[in-house]
């Protein structure tokens, strides 16, 4: 049995694993780099070891350091949250290696499912449809490839995910710059720079299926979510269940994510990802680790995802089979980042001068930053994941609107005003969109037009209140008797 | 006069307090209202028969403002006295749109380039940007911050020479 597991990551997600083994009543070590020193996850755990600089190469990157704290503190688990080591089969099989158990697939699985161009073809052979593309490894002559295919194309890294690493190429001029930039993304955000092409799809829906396997073979599927709200080819709304599909094609697209994971020799949770456009639906890719947006499905679904993770990290089988799973209601997530909508969704970095979070039946919060807090620009500007629950879809956005309109965040420019508006926005509440909704409704989106309401409370601040909001902002804290230790590596 | 300004917009305002009442002049306009403040830092405004409660706070040349629903960072220009601050970006010179890292200068000081031409790579929070040309020129100034530098948000990237 585990008894304690080190969190290699930081943030919400951190915040979020840290929770599920206070509920398990297994301890909680978290590492953090030296600018992460007063975080929300620091804070939170059990222990916390310092592994390092800001650079994630030299902490949350360093197998090493996450290894060697691990040892030191006595963990018998490593949990990778997603992003960093995540989907890093290397890393799996070096954990496994150390005696530790990794939560998560098999190093093998990691693998060969982060390998683009392999899985794809794993998929091709197990009968799971696949978009027509370059045949493994770009290799050879590219443009006539790409020709073969046919314009637009997407080109993608084949250690990707995230949406970095990915360009679309319109015509043959932009082909190479598209590759060049596409390569160095590639490389520093996976340390491999070695691509795929596809055909791209101009009109699609993104539809991923939840997967959860144990190891003894059992796989089921907790049902779909949609993400085609994205901007940079990166979600920032998701709700399951999905709008768009019938219950026949739920079922349809379930058993295929089942037949995949099954292919992969599967266990744990994991997600396969899938576009949707006309009717097809075509494999995009399978995504080893916990998903950013696991919370929709843990709402409509009612398990908890990051608990099963444990459970069947350390052997334990499903108590459910899928006839028992239901989706229940609606849910809705809106990913809060530090990011200006009006500038290309550029990052803004900042202090957390205030927040306040949003409360009510059905509200919940999973937030890695807390006041007094610095945002800084050395890593993802996710600051918060805002989930609802509610009966039904148009219930379920307009508590999303309530929830948003009641969340406060001072200090830096941040996504709320925009997410709002899309809540309002005709084509989300009706249903209509694919994943070009942000560029066909909100291209030139700018802040509203002060009303003189705001320019009269602005020109009211006086440094009097500042004092005040910020000396009131320590009293908030929660984090006032930190009741973990902590120790340097 | 301050210039507060959001977005793509600017107004030019003005506040009187006198006790818990003031005046507030936008662009000309005239508006007259109250305020309190609550215990939690929070002030109540009423002006044209609404209340509203919400949150401010001033940092160097920056508000913060939550009114309504909505989280704004307003920039503020104290003591303008008239509209001149309104004159064009000179499309000549490119600064950083954004807090990061240097990744690859493209070009070197004094090339010729075209409208487009990729100039300078910036990273921040593991996402490139891509600053080009905003027309056909010679560079007459690029930045001389090295590869791997911090850049911060509006420094000098490049300067194209005058037509």
């Amino acid at each position: 049995m585990i008894k304690k597991i080190l969190i290699a990551n930081r943030g919400e997600i951190a915040c979020r694993i840290i929770r599920a083994c206070n509920e398990m009543s297994i301890k909680a070590v978290a590492v953090y780099s030296d600018v992460d020193v007063d975080s929300p996850h620091v804070l939170m755990a059990d222990q916390a070891v310092n592994i390092g600089s800001a650079n994630p190469s030299e902490s949350y990157l360093n197998f090493d350091k996450i290894i060697n704290a691990a040892k030191e503190t006595g963990a018998d688990a490593i949990h990778p949250g997603y992003g960093f080591l995540s989907e890093n089969g290397a890393f799996a099989q070096y954990v496994k290696e150390s005696d530790l158990i990794f939560i998560g697939p098999e190093a093998d699985t990691i693998k060969s499912m982060g390998d683009k161009a392999e899985s794809k073809q794993m998929m091709f052979e197990a009968g799971v449809p696949t978009i027509p593309g370059s045949d493994g490894e770009l290799v050879g002559n590219i443009d006539s490839i790409a020709r073969d295919i046919g314009y637009p194309l997407m080109v993608k890294a084949a250690a990707g995910g995230g949406g970095k690493g990915m360009r679309v190429v319109r015509n043959e001029g932009e082909l190479d710059s598209s590759i060049e930039a596409a390569k160095n993304e590639a490389r520093n955000s996976f340390g491999n720079d070695t691509l795929i092409l596809e055909k791209f799809l101009d009109n699609p829906r993104h539809i991923e299926v939840q997967i959860l396997g144990d190891k003894n073979g059992n796989i089921v599927h907790l049902y779909e979510r949609e993400c085609s709200i994205q901007r940079r080819h990166q979600k920032i709304i998701e709700e399951s269940p999905s709008p768009a599909i019938t219950n026949k094609f739920r079922k349809k697209m379930g058993e295929a994510a089942v037949k995949a994971a099954k292919a992969a020799n599967y266990s744990n949770a994991g997600t396969v990802e899938f576009l949707y456009q006309e009717g097809e639906f075509y494999f995009l890719e399978m995504n080893t680790r916990l998903q950013v947006e696991h919370g929709v499905t843990e709402m409509v679904c009612g398990i908890d995802i990051v608990k099963w993770q444990i459970r069947v990290a350390q052997g334990e089988s499903l108590t459910f089979s899928q006839k028992d799973i239901k989706q229940r209601g609606h849910s809705i997530e809106c990913r809060i980042y530090a990011e200006d909508p009006s500038r290309g969704f550029l990052p803004t970095p900042g202090f957390i001068r205030k927040m306040i979070l949003p409360e009510g039946p059905g509200v919940r919060n999973d937030v890695g930053v807390s006041e007094a807090q610095e945002i800084t620009s050395s890593y993802d500007p996710l600051l918060a994941k805002l989930v609802v629950w509610d009966s039904d879809r148009g219930s379920a956005i307009q508590r999303m609107d309530l929830a948003l309109s009641n969340f406060v965040i001072l200090g830096l420019i941040t996504n709320q005003p925009f997410l709002r508006d899309i809540m309002k926005n005709e084509s989300f509440q009706k249903a209509s969109f694919s994943t070009n909704f942000i560029d066909e409704n909100f291209k030139d989106w700018d802040f509203p037009a002060l009303d003189p309401q705001v320019l009269a409370l602005a020109l009211l601040s006086s440094k009097a209140s500042q004092a005040q909001i910020s000396s009131s902002a320590e009293s908030y804290s929660p984090w006032s008797n930190n009741r973990g230790w902590r120790q340097g590596v | 006069m301050d210039k507060i300004t959001l977005g793509s917009n600017s107004y030019m305002s003005k506040l009187r307090r006198s006790g818990s009442e003031f005046t507030l002049s936008v662009n000309g306009e005239t508006f007259a209202g109250t305020y309190s403040k609550k215990s939690n830092g929070a002030i109540e405004v009423s002006m044209n028969d609404t209340n509203s409660i919400g949150f401010s706070e001033k940092n160097g040349n920056e508000i913060y403002v939550f009114l309504n629903g909505v989280n704004y960072v307003l920039k503020r220009e104290s003591g303008v006295l008239k509209d001149n601050a309104f004159e064009e970006e000179s499309r000549d010179t490119v600064l950083s749109p954004i807090t990061g890292k240097l990744l690859d200068k493209k070009v070197e000081s004094g090339d010729l380039v075209s409208k487009g031409d990729v100039v300078v790579i910036l990273e921040a929070m593991k996402m490139e940007h891509r600053l080009k040309a905003p027309r056909d020129g010679k560079l007459s100034k690029l930045t001389l911050a090295q590869i791997g530098d911090q850049i911060k948000e509006g420094e000098l990237m490049f300067e194209l020479e005058e037509e």
